[in-house]
């Protein structure tokens, strides 16, 4: 089932391919593929250090790796003194490389709901990943700027997506990433919308039927092969057939659980029909441990946490306008004297909301201490990258430090736990001699907060990073009007989908003009209304056609003088994050 | 962490602490006792050893227990609604009218604040029931109170009977007739529904037993419906049907009489008074509402006296819920009785504790307080069917998960991380808006909203 | 005993002769003797009272003037209590809860304070005998829907048009903006239910300039009736009622009617609790209910509705009690038990179902209480009519003697006994 590939084959295939291109003078021609990395500590796994030690890399592989190495004369030196080698990172489930559809989210039409195809139904198990894959997907180049190399990745869909592979995130078009092929089912509890399964337990019913259909039939199909006769050939399902080798136990499912609840329900499940399971996107398992480690599952946190607001800002003005809305700095309406008072009265320290407050800070902390309670509990876990973002990685793993987690879990997470449960260890997930050279290297301590990513290595294939300049988002002063006046850009992620483009504001004070555009239609300028400004927040009202009908947004957003951030909201529909920055203007700042 | 942090966690700790100190064992001193089976026994202790009632008598003493002093309290067994749908994350799947194979279940959710709010009631059992939508709905569970739990395998009554609900009238009409545009869109439909089911799982276990036996050579495809269908015919599953008119009570008691299924309880059934002698002679049940009534055009013609005339005609009848509202209060619910149809106390009381126990199987294991059953036990402060009773303790399993003397205001156990101030709902009885009943939660959000997610 | 019991019997039969027959209300001179009376207004008294015109003629021992042929009723062992007003609900204006053809409570639009409940009020609802059977025999029929949803119009439960059920109160209904969420079912982030509540609020002071300036100059060339229905309460002359439940919604509405120079009652009032220091400093009267409604916010109390009019009636809050129901309005007198359980005391709830809303409405010389020129409207009970125990006896609106009867009494009474039973 599993095509199984030595890495030896792939570097064979990759060089030959190369040779017989043809040439393409758009192209840096690349001077080497060997590289030394010179007087760097590196970690070849967590708990192996090497001071000062130095690495070669030749034919995609570490070719070796210690206090020094003797460099050929083609090989490019890098000088890493005091840089810090790490093996790259392995994201042990995600959709990386695989965009969303563009396919409309409208609820497909049927005359019974209850009676639709397996595709509309969303059990697709035997849909394979490569389809849906592709190399030149800019989430492969985001994933390597936060320092991975590997990723498990899955197709999109609803509660049977497909098979999963592990791939290598190389920014190479040519090269067959693909490390590992059809490894895994992905599993997710989302219902169809409108059809059945509505209901994630109607997703439940679905798993057992078809479950147990497909061991049913897998045992009459193995029958009718040693001895056919009398007997009527087996009718199997595409989705029953790509479910065998689950059943067979020949690759695991990973389902996605973020929530105690839904750990819960997967185990229950597993249990009753035996599958291997891998727990993945787990953001609140902090109250499952015991079950976890007693199944022994193996678990792939999430690297998405909650927002902790504690520093940033005072959460605590925020919490007391929504009860004590008199509070506020800035009065919406005009106030008499009576109203006056009356604030002055409400803003007694209210110990219930004190009492409130306490109680969400300690649940703040269980989620940002999960990954240290994991460790404490012995219970191995990897990261899966599938609901997280990126760019935020490395803060929300310093913020799981932070919390307790020991920076070695950590970096085991990131790299050889991940590398396991997925089965490619023996390729991945360590700095040693013979491994795939697939390197992070970073200016200081990874886990030091100032440190960036100078080169990603993925087998061997060089990225270099500039070093991060210490741009610090400019803000507001207290205080200060800002400008707004100029063009700016705007990205809104709305149901998950991002929507991008550029937003023109002119005028002054009350009198402003703001048009938006979008990069779907550049051309075509939606003009805001209602417009009203107070203080640095701006919130107004735009009209939208959709595939639904027209619609009116409304945008609120506060502004710094080279950004914003805010939201946009469609009605009951909910709100949706929006920011954006600065393009041009104003002119007369300078 | 700061102080600050450490308090904090110990709020969280809160149940953790107080339930793990608890060991099974509390003896409730000299309270009114309302046995219900066995009559009123005046100043007396009930003893509950490991969860369960070991002794009911006086000067009882035990050591490392709790003891409760209920001087001038009345001490009855916990309450119990027939049809609730708290603790639950998914009420109902609508997409087909005939979907046995679901099962509600999987969807326990240990977090709801709403079983706390019916332990504040009294209430140490429910029964968790699919939605109305379908004329055959998904399975139930009968869940114990155990708040406090992160697992909702605890909420488990363990051992309970399966149960399954069926629905008949407006509502699977409306859903599938009148919204989806496909049969059933009326009473005639309906008893189809019932009919082509079992008639199919009775070919489906006829085909199982000529592959059992050789006859044929392949087995047919596992199918859950059919399993659970097969379930029901052989009367492994309690049927628990919604239904509101006359006639259809009639015609599923008919239906089910050609199956041989005798095992149903109908819920609501405002209509079952006009039935009783015959519900009383099938041997069926009624799980009715105190006083709800015209929310909809098949409750118009109802009336409040419904749980009277079916308990004087020998219908083994209960009070229930069907909502995270009323759940709070079914000692008034069930009192309302005897304004409307004269019960007695106990026969009022029963509507709440033994019958409904009946009807979902567990009557040896609770509903009432006689030696050997489960420790459920609910105190007031007065007589629970007068207006001024309040609920002072709830116990289950010899645990007591209610106490108005030492528990917290906020008894929230899932706190969102994100969240200081808990929202703020206009409308506190969410699950009765005046033009249904809680059975339809979730339906038109499901089959009919455009942009659900 | 016996004799009572005879009585019964002989009532009985004379039922089942008459059944028959439609029974209809019967106006007389009525003289309730024997019996305890809970006046509400001075206390528990013993005596008689006298029912003469529809009004109540005298209330004591030793009447004078008693006519010679009025009915006498003996009241021994019973108590005889006010009629109870809810102070808001939806009968009369909603049939049957899934037929929106049957529902006459709310107009289309935003801004329909001209909208008058009373038209819409059918007095052959089937609910209003069921209603007034348990003692309820005055409501205030409230309109919903949008800001200003029209006209609330206080009724008795009795009368063959609503002129005839009218009982002197009617005034305009303001949903004052929220920042709650409506219901589980609300998706709405906290951002978007700011923002609305701002433009729903934004909108209001729009309307309420307008209105003020309606009231100010003298346009008889349009015909403005949105305008016209709010000229009172611009005025000065009559009350707003204001439904309004949040904490913050509330010291928000406190503030906008102070600046608006507004007389408010405030309805609903579910965090009242929380704000009772303001609502006694501005004399904001309140109706608050239902009292059988669970906790506005998972991390509040299980009790917090229970205990909410008592500790704002604690606090020195005038608080008077409704229901919000449409079919089971019946059960006033069981949200007054609850919040009486719950803190405020049995004599308070009471109150705070009869001449505390009486009082609200500024009518606390015709209704709330049993004395001497008040309007007939009470019932006799053989017990506290709080507890569901307790059978209520006999009933009066406007002196008229109303029978017992609703749809829910004469299906039971065709019903308990089927005939035929099982056919065999």
């Amino acid at each position: 089932m599993c095509k199984k590939k030595l890495p030896i084959l792939i570097f064979l295939l990759s060089f030959l391919s190369s040779v017989n291109a043809q040439v393409d003078y758009d192209k840096i021609p690349q001077v080497t593929s060997t590289y030394v990395l010179e007087n760097a500590t590196i970690y070849q796994t967590a708990d192996r250090v090497i001071q000062k030690g130095s690495i070669l890399i030749e034919d995609g592989i570490i070719k070796q790796v210690g206090p020094s190495v003797q460099a050929p004369a083609y090989a490019e030196i890098i000088k890493a003194d005091s840089m810090f080698v790490y093996a790259a990172f392995v994201d042990a489930l995600s959709h990386t490389g695989v965009a969303k559809s563009d396919e409309k989210k409208e609820r497909p039409k049927v005359k019974f709901p209850g009676l639709v195809s397996d595709e509309m139904a969303g059990i697709t198990p035997g849909t394979e990943v490569r389809a849906s894959f592709s190399a030149k997907d800019k989430s492969i180049s985001e994933m390597q700027k936060a320092g991975f190399a590997v990723s498990h990745v899955v197709p999109r869909g609803k509660m049977m997506p497909g098979y999963g592979s592990v791939v290598l995130l190389s920014s190479d078009p040519d090269k067959d990433v693909f490390l590992k092929e059809n490894n895994s089912l992905f599993a997710q509890f989302t219902p169809a919308s409108g059809i059945s399964p509505a209901t994630f337990i109607g997703v439940i019913a679905k798993w057992k039927e078809y479950y147990k259909n497909a061991k049913r039939k897998s045992g009459q199909m193995s029958k009718f092969k040693t001895s056919p006769a009398g007997m009527p050939r087996p009718k199997i399902s595409k989705a029953e057939e790509a479910l065998i080798p689950v059943v067979k136990k020949e690759i695991p499912v990973f389902f996605v659980t973020p929530k105690h609840k839904t750990i819960a329900r997967a185990i229950s499940l597993q249990k009753d029909l035996g599958f291997d399971m891998v727990l993945s996107d787990v953001k609140q398992g902090f109250h499952s441990n015991k079950k976890i480690k007693a199944g022994n599952y193996p678990v792939l946190l999430s690297l998405d946490l909650p927002e902790d607001k504690r520093k940033k800002d005072n959460k605590e003005d925020a919490d007391k306008e929504e009860m004590n809305p008199d509070s506020k700095k800035e009065k919406k309406m005009d106030m008499d004297e009576e109203k006056e008072e009356m604030k002055e009265e409400e803003e007694e320290k209210d110990p219930e909301i004190e009492a409130l407050r306490m109680k969400k800070e300690a649940s703040l902390d269980r989620y940002l201490g999960q990954a240290a309670a994991f460790e404490k509990d012995n219970i191995p876990f990897a990261f899966a990258m599938i609901n997280s973002k990126s760019k935020d990685a490395k803060a929300n793993i310093l913020k799981m430090v932070e919390h307790g987690l020991s920076e070695k879990a950590a970096l085991n997470a990131l790299t050889v736990n991940a590398a396991k449960a997925l089965g490619v260890d023996n390729l991945v997930g360590t700095v040693e001699r013979g491994k795939l050279a697939n390197l992070v290297v970073t200016d200081k301590s990874y886990f030091d907060e100032k440190s960036s990513i100078r080169y990603v290595f993925v087998e061997g294939e060089k990225i270099e990073y500039e070093k991060k300049e210490e741009k610090k988002k400019k803000k507001a002063k207290d205080g200060e009007i800002v400008d707004i006046a100029g063009t700016w850009d705007y990205t809104a992620v709305i149901f998950g989908g991002e929507e991008t483009g550029k937003t023109v504001i002119s005028g002054t004070g009350d009198d402003l003009k703001i048009s938006i555009f979008s990069s779907d239609e550049p051309n075509e300028a939606e003009d805001a209304y209602d417009i009203s400004r107070e203080g640095n927040s701006l919130t107004f009202l735009v009209d939208v056609d959709t595939d639904g009908g027209a619609m009116t947004l409304t945008m609120s957003l506060d502004f710094d003088p080279d950004s914003y951030e805010g939201t946009v909201s469609l009605g009951e529909m909910g709100s949706f994050p929006m920011t954006g920055s600065r393009i041009s203007g104003p002119k007369s700042k300078f | 962490m700061t102080i600050r942090h450490i308090i904090a966690g110990s709020f969280c700790l809160f149940f953790a602490s107080f339930l793990s100190a608890q060991n099974g064992n509390v003896l409730i001193k000299n309270g009114t006792v309302l046995t219900i089976t066995d009559g009123i026994k005046e100043n007396t202790d009930v003893l509950i050893k490991n969860g369960k009632i070991s002794k009911i008598g006086s000067a009882l003493k035990a050591a490392n227990t709790r003891v409760i002093d209920a001087k001038g309290m009345y001490v009855m067994p916990g309450i119990i609604d027939a049809h609730s749908h708290i603790a639950l994350d998914v009420v109902n799947e609508a997409t087909n009218p005939v979907l046995p194979e679901i099962w509600v279940g999987d969807a326990l959710d240990p977090f709801d604040v709403g079983i706390y709010q019916a332990l504040a009631g009294g209430v140490t059992i429910s029964h968790a029931m699919h939605g109305s939508a379908n004329a055959i709905g998904g399975q139930c569970e009968t869940i114990k109170h155990r708040y406090g739990t992160y697992d909702p395998d605890e909420l488990r009554m363990d051992g309970a009977p399966r149960t399954i609900k069926f629905a008949l009238g407006e509502n699977p009409m409306r859903v599938h007739g009148e919204r989806n545009n496909v049969p059933p869109r009326s009473r005639m439909g309906m008893e189809q529904e019932f009919r082509r089911s079992f008639a199919a799982a009775k070919l489906y276990k006829e085909a199982k037993a000529n592959y059992a036996s050789g006859k044929i050579k392949t087995a047919p495809d596992y199918n859950l419906r059919m399993e659970t269908l097969e379930d029901i015919l052989d009367g492994e599953i309690i049927i628990h049907c919604h239904s509101y008119r006359a006639d259809e009570i009639m015609m599923l008691m008919n239906v089910l009489e050609d199956y041989g299924v005798n095992k149903i309880c109908f819920q609501h059934v405002n209509e079952g008074f006009k039935v009783a002698p015959e519900l009383a002679a099938f041997g069926a049940q009624a799980s009715v509402f105190s006083d709800w009534w015209a929310y909809k055009f098949e409750v118009y013609y109802s009336t409040a006296y419904n749980a009277a005339i079916l308990t004087k005609n020998g219908v083994v009848t209960s009070i229930n819920s069907d909502s995270g509202e009323l759940i709070r209060h079914l000692y008034h619910e069930a009192a309302k009785t005897q304004r409307y149809g004269g019960l007695t106390d106990n026969e009022a009381l029963r509507l709440i504790t033994i019958n409904p126990a009946i009807q979902l199987g567990i009557d040896k294991r609770v509903g009432s307080l006689e030696e050997g059953k489960e420790g459920d036990v609910a105190i007031f402060n007065a007589h629970p069917l007068s207006i001024y009773a309040i609920p002072q303790y709830t116990i289950i399993d010899g645990n007591v998960y209610f106490d108005i003397n030492t528990d917290p205001v906020d008894m929230r156990i899932d706190i969102d991380p994100e969240e200081t101030m808990p929202t703020f709902y206009e409308t506190g009885i969410h699950s009765h808006n005046h033009e249904e009943d809680g059975c339809m939660e979730g339906v038109y959000e499901q089959l009919f909203l455009e942009n659900h997610k | 005993m016996k004799k009572l019991f005879s009585l019964y019997i002989f009532c009985f039969f004379c039922h089942m002769a008459t059944a028959q027959m439609v029974e209809k209300s019967v106006k007389g001179t009525f003289l309730l003797e024997n019996a305890t009376i809970e006046t509400v207004a001075n206390g528990q008294q013993t005596g008689s009272v006298l029912i003469q015109d529809g009004m109540i003629k005298g209330v004591g021992s030793n009447l004078s003037g008693v006519p010679g042929d009025a009915t006498r009723i003996d009241c021994n062992g019973m108590t005889i209590y006010p009629g109870f007003i809810d102070g808001g609900t939806r009968l009369g204006l909603s049939e049957v809860g899934s037929v929106s053809l049957t529902q006459d409570y709310r107009e289309m639009g935003d801004f329909t304070p001209h909208m008058k409940a009373l038209t819409a009020v059918n007095p052959n609802s089937v609910s209003i005998p069921v209603t007034r059977v348990n003692g309820v025999t005055t409501v205030l029929a409230v309109p919903s829907g949008g800001k200003f949803a029209g006209q609330a119009a206080l009724i008795d439960l009795h009368g063959y048009t609503p002129d005839q059920m009218f009982a002197g109160f009617e005034t305009a209904v303001l949903y004052f903006p929220s920042t709650g969420k409506r219901g589980r079912w609300d998706r709405r982030s906290e951002e978007d239910i700011k923002k609305d509540s701002e433009k729903s609020m934004k909108k209001l002071n729009d309307v309420w300039k307008s209105a003020q300036q309606f009231v100010k100059i003298k346009n008889d060339a349009t015909y403005n009736p949105q305008m016209e229905a709010l000229r009172t309460i611009v005025e000065g002359k009559q009350k707003l009622l204001v439904e309004v439940n949040k904490k913050a919604d509330i010291l928000q509405a406190i503030a906008w009617c102070n600046k608006n120079k507004i007389a408010p009652i405030f309805t609903g009032v579910a965090e009242g609790w929380r704000v009772t220091d303001s609502l006694v400093k501005y004399k904001i009267p309140v109706i608050t209910g239902p009292v059988l409604r669970n906790p506005a916010r998972d991390s509040d109390k299980y009790d917090a509705a229970y205990t909410n009019a008592g500790k704002m009636l604690a606090a020195g809050v005038k608080v008077a009690i409704k229901t919000d129901e449409t079919e089971n309005v019946r059960n006033l007198p069981f949200h007054a038990g609850f919040a009486a359980a719950y803190g405020m005391g049995k004599e308070a709830a009471l109150r705070a179902i009869t001449l505390t809303p009486a009082e609200i409405f500024g009518l606390a010389d015709k209704y709330g209480s049993i004395e001497e020129g008040k309007v007939a409207n009470l019932f006799i009970a053989d017990g506290d009519p709080f507890e569901m125990k307790t059978t209520i006896k006999h009933l009066f609106i406007r002196g008229y003697k109303v029978p017992m009867e609703s749809r829910h009494t004469l299906l039971h009474d065709e019903f308990l006994e089927r005939d035929p039973g099982l056919r065999q």
